[in-house]
């Protein structure tokens, strides 16, 4: 009988560890900016409400994952310091193991030896190797014992470690039965579904299984998109009518769910996206080329001063600085007046949260710039300075 | 009297903070890559379930906060409109 190794990795545990660590703190943190955000302003009209109901929930559920992942870190850290400690023990014990069946073969091997050379059990050099075999099977059996009792540590503080997680697990933001197992059938109903490109000629059954299996994945999508709002309903239609076709409905979806993505900690991880991760993804997308858009007109927009002439005079109490200043004037009162109808009254928290309370309050002035923005076009002046309102 | 500042590149920072965030909650779920380091026994499942199973929650919420971080680059834009269309308004030239 030999001893088995403990599989598994003490640094994997550990770097998953510090993987939660960084994942809940982002979480939290950005939970703590959104409850700032929603807590600090007080925003009326339609946008606002719009805007409220988008960020009200969001950092009570942020705040429960972000509980689930810094939760995690501790009793991992700790059954990686256990798996390490006994991995050493075990191996130990198979090394000592292995070494003591070898020596206990060489000296039966000895043993032979000797009985064919006449040796009786009585011989004392032959007494030497059997108490020699015997002080060797003791170490076997201490390897042994040595090797169950790290076992049985081991399995206690994955014990432990499993009910810690078991009970994070336990909150209001967990997935439902029910949806866990649309989640499989749709998995598994697609993954047998392949089953369904076979050539009919050379599996029958097998193919036939594919079909039945594909019914039952396009189904469970069915649900999930009508039950939980999750995935497409061109997805599924496509999967649908291919089924009902008999064609393997898996090549139209599968290609498409299959990508290798990089994460945001640089690792290109290579992975199957569902439908309702790639819609987000594709809106995503969507979203960042729009900023990205924001950003490029950012550069391009004219510095607020950059066409003041610096050498022109200003001409203090002259005509051209009362009329500007007019201008000034009606335009901070007009961008006063629409700050006023959103009655954004306080900004609260950190500077990039009244920030961005500001800029959101802003899209709800869309409609309204045309009056914020003087219509009529002034006389062109050499050396007028243009400022923003702030 | 309350004021506030309104400043278009930190607008969008923070909006492209939230998509990133986004796009994070999206991509995340595939816990059973991490299972193998945890060896025989229970925790590796246990982990999977606690980092996967909130995978209608996580979604739901990458999708508000896509919505919120595009709201962030819409309002970053109208203030640049409004800001690039005051000034040049105040210069004497066109105003959209």
């Amino acid at each position: 009988m030999s001893l088995g190794p403990v599989e598994g990795s003490a640094e994997g545990v550990r770097a998953v560890a510090s993987t939660c660590d960084a994942t809940g703190r982002r979480l939290a943190d950005t939970a703590a900016d959104l409850a700032r955000l929603r807590d600090g302003a007080v925003w009326d009209g339609p946008a606002g409400e719009a805007f409220g109901a988008r960020i009200e929930t969001a950092p009570a559920v942020l705040e429960r994952a972000a509980h689930r992942y810094l939760g995690a870190v501790a009793p991992l850290r700790a059954y990686a310091t256990v798996l390490e400690e006994e991995q050493a023990v075990v191996q130990h014990a198979v090394t000592a193991h292995g070494d003591a069946w070898d020596a206990y073969r060489l000296l039966e091997q000895r043993a032979v030896a000797l009985v064919e050379a006449g040796a009786t059990e009585a011989d004392p050099v032959l007494l030497a190797v059997r108490q020699a075999q015997q002080d060797v099977m003791a170490t076997v059996l201490r390897a042994e014992a040595a090797h169950a009792a790290a076992l049985d540590r081991l399995r206690a503080a994955d014990a432990r470690c499993a009910a810690v997680l078991g009970a994070l697990a336990d909150d209001d933001i967990g997935d439902s039965v029910l949806y866990r197992g649309l989640r499989r059938a749709s998995s598994a109903g697609h993954g047998v579904g392949m089953l369904a490109a076979l050539p009919t000629r050379f599996a029958p059954p097998l193919a036939a299984a594919g079909v039945v299996g594909e019914g039952v994945g396009t189904l469970a999508d069915g649900v999930l998109l009508v039950g939980y709002d999750e995935g497409s309903a061109r997805d599924v239609g496509v999967a649908a009518g291919a089924w009902v076709l008999g064609v393997a409905g898996q090549s139209f979806t599968t290609a498409a769910k299959v990508g290798t993505v990089v994460g945001p900690d640089g690792v290109a991880v290579a992975r199957t996206l569902g439908t309702q991760e790639r819609i987000l993804m594709g809106a995503g997308q969507t979203a960042r080329t729009r900023l990205q858009d924001a950003r490029v007109r950012l550069m391009l927009a004219p510095p607020t001063v950059a066409h003041a002439a610096p050498s022109a005079p200003v001409v203090v109490g002259g005509a051209a600085a009362r009329l500007r200043a007019a201008g000034v004037r009606v335009v901070r009162a007009k961008v006063a007046a629409a700050g006023r109808e959103l009655r954004l009254v306080r900004a609260g928290g950190a500077r990039t949260v009244g920030l961005y309370t500001a800029g959101v309050s802003l899209h709800a002035t869309l409609k309204a710039l045309p009056h914020v923005v003087p219509q009529e076009r002034a006389p062109q002046r050499q050396g007028t300075s243009g400022r923003s309102p702030r | 009297m309350t004021t506030y500042r309104v400043d278009a590149p930190s607008v969008l920072e923070v909006g492209e903070r939230l998509l990133d965030l986004a796009e994070s909650l999206t991509l995340m779920g595939d816990p059973a890559a991490d299972r193998w380091a945890f060896g025989p026994g229970c925790s590796g499942a246990a982990l999977e379930d606690l980092l996967g199973g909130w995978r209608h929650a996580r979604l739901r919420m990458a999708d508000a906060l896509t919505v919120l971080g595009e709201a962030a680059g819409t309002a970053g834009g109208a203030y640049l409109d409004l800001e690039a269309g005051v000034s040049r308004g105040l210069r004497g030239g066109p105003t959209w």
